[in-house]
């Protein structure tokens, strides 16, 4: 998974970001302020940055022109409270993969993080769950060596609950992320198809339910 | 493009409606009466040559002749051209042709200049007399033209002035809006975030009890927030309760809530509204601490000084804050996260009519020195 640099000078968004970064496997890295970004990533060989416009030592803005001429290729995210188009245009203008406005759903970051991440071919294509291994890229899922014939929706909710691993997702949320906005189905396909994919991969135990809301892989 | 913007340039396109409008309707008005008056005393003019051609009529021709004449002379000198013509004798003729008019009343261009004609013909005693009158108008139309610039620029500087103050205006009101929603955020992302986390997490009983702590913290801080947000409001609306406060019961209250802290009193009371000068001085003192562990908070005859031994801040820092600038100017620095207390303060000095100013420096340490007159 991803090592991923937060730029926050907020200790509690900083510390909600790196929790939640790390249970989709993720290594978040935190810094205060500019400088101990520019120490964190001397030392240490980064993926991706979530940075936050407003520092107190460096303007967030000039940081990003910095990691651009020093550190070209570490892709950048903007996640800060400044939500006027100029600034939004600025941060997109001066090297930004993405801008985040606060508050934001930890849904959306992680959506937004993995984008940025398949972009640059940083993103994890490889799942093991046990003797279940899936391989996102080939779209191939093997169950103790043996391939499993999955339909396409099964395949593209596997992929969904396997990104978001360890993530409680709403029925409604399944809905949108692996058939799409514009499908008007009912809660129950998603049970459905939850129901299969248990089946077919033995995931009984490893897809809880969560009572009323939805359904959460754990690894 | 931001509403108050939006508003802005409506509310300052329907004023340039109202008062060019407005201007362009005087000057019509105004133009229009002058000119009634002008033709009124071209048609006096014409009338008394017309009588003077039909009192002459009579006379020989080379005497009538030259009575006429004598008269045209006049007009001629004050750039109006006669035709005076009895039956088929022209007794003057200064009109070229092409002035030579058909209706009664009208206006024609020569020579580049305009002419108001009138034109008279009636029979008296078996003779036809036509008079022929061209009072050249440029000088009017030039001095109409001249007030119509006048009001014209005289509409731009007032409206370019009133919507300078307008704009100034509009910016002052719907700025803190803004403030208030970006500071707004950080909290509520903590909020939200550590809500999202508690139900989508696999969380332990530490992980929960840290989330919750988190919610909490940032509820607190949203709280703080909208406190001094109020206060804010209710001092920049004017409502100020001056009275006598204590001293030494406002310095017992500070130090019960920031025990660490010195304090030391040279008067026993002072005049101002006992809420707000109770949040100037928990705000210094907050602010104070944040920035070092000793803190030391004076009141004396003149001033309140808050001391503190803290990091020294720098000139660019210590400018702003001097200038008075808003919080969200100063965001980014290290007064970034106490901008609001800073404002705050800065708001309740200037309702007191006090003066807060902050020096720093190695030697003499951190201070916000509050002068006030005498109590």
């Amino acid at each position: 998974m991803a090592d991923i640099l937060i730029i926050e000078d907020d200790k509690k968004i900083n510390e909600l970001i790196r929790r939640t970064l790390s249970m989709t496997g993720h290594q978040g890295l935190t810094a205060f302020s500019g400088r101990e970004a520019l120490l964190v990533l001397e030392k240490k060989r980064i993926d991706l940055v979530l940075l936050d416009i407003g520092l107190p030592d460096m303007d967030g803005f000039s940081l990003m022109r910095r990691l651009a001429e020093d550190y070209a290729g570490i892709p950048v995210i903007c996640v800060t409270a400044r939500d006027e188009v100029p600034d939004r245009v600025k941060g997109l203008m001066g090297g930004a993969e993405d801008y985040i406005v606060k508050p934001f759903a930890m849904e959306e970051l992680l959506a937004r993080v993995q984008v940025v991440l398949r972009r640059f071919h940083k993103e994890q294509n490889i799942y093991r769950i046990r003797d279940v291994e899936v391989n996102l890229a080939a779209g191939t899922v093997m169950k103790g060596g043996r391939t499993v014939e999955l339909t396409n929706r099964e395949f593209a909710l596997l992929k969904v609950l396997l990104v978001n691993k360890n993530i409680a997702l709403s029925r409604e949320r399944l809905l949108d992320l692996a058939w799409g906005m514009d499908y008007y189905g009912d809660d129950r396909t998603v049970d459905v198809h939850i129901r299969r994919l248990r089946k077919k991969l033995g995931l009984e135990e490893d897809i809880k339910t969560i009572f009323r809301y939805g359904y959460r892989l754990e690894m | 493009m931001q509403v108050w913007k939006k508003n802005f340039l409506i509310t300052y396109g329907m004023f340039l409606l109202v008062i060019y409008g407005g201007l362009l309707l005087l000057d019509s008005y105004i133009s229009r009466n002058e000119l009634a008056q002008w033709v009124e005393h071209a048609q006096n003019d014409e009338k008394s040559l017309f009588y003077l051609a039909a009192g002459l009529k009579e006379e020989e021709l080379s005497r009538m002749s030259m009575n006429l004449n004598a008269a045209a002379k006049d007009y001629r000198e004050s750039g109006t051209l006669v035709r005076v013509w009895i039956n088929t004798y022209a007794a003057v003729d200064d009109l070229p042709e092409e002035l030579a008019g058909e209706r009664a009343v009208e206006i024609k261009q020569y020579n580049g200049e305009s002419y108001l004609i009138i034109r008279e013909v009636r029979e008296a005693d078996e003779d036809r007399i036509e008079v022929s009158f061209a009072k050249n108008m440029t000088a009017f139309s030039d001095a109409q033209r001249r007030r119509l610039i006048i009001f014209c620029t005289a509409g731009l500087l007032f409206s370019a002035g009133l919507g300078f103050l307008l704009y100034m205006t509009m910016r002052r009101v719907n700025r803190p809006v803004n403030q208030i929603a970006h500071e707004l955020r950080t909290p509520l992302t903590g909020i939200r975030g550590y809500a999202e986390y508690l139900m989508m997490g696999k969380l332990t009983e530490e992980d929960r009890f840290f989330a919750a702590r988190q919610i909490v913290d940032s509820a607190k801080n949203l709280e703080s927030i909208t406190e001094k947000l109020l206060i804010m409001g209710n001092v920049r609306e004017g409502s100020l309760q001056v009275q006598r406060i204590e001293v030494k019961r406002l310095l017992d209250e500070l130090k019960e809530q920031y025990p660490g802290i010195e304090t030391e009193s040279q008067i026993d009371y002072l005049k101002g509204d006992r809420t707000l000068v109770k949040c100037l001085l928990k705000n210094l003192t907050a602010n104070a601490l944040s920035a070092g562990p000793h803190v030391r908070v004076t009141v004396e005859k003149n001033f309140i000084c808050v001391w503190n031994d803290g990091e020294v801040m720098d000139e660019k820092l210590l400018r702003a804050v001097n200038k008075g600038q808003e919080f969200s100017e100063i965001a980014g620095s290290r007064a970034g996260k106490h901008g609001y207390g800073i404002q705050v303060c800065r708001e309740i000095t200037l309702a007191h009519g006090w003066r807060l100013r902050y020096t720093s420096s190695e030697e003499e340490g951190t201070k916000a020195v509050c002068r006030f007159g005498q109590p």
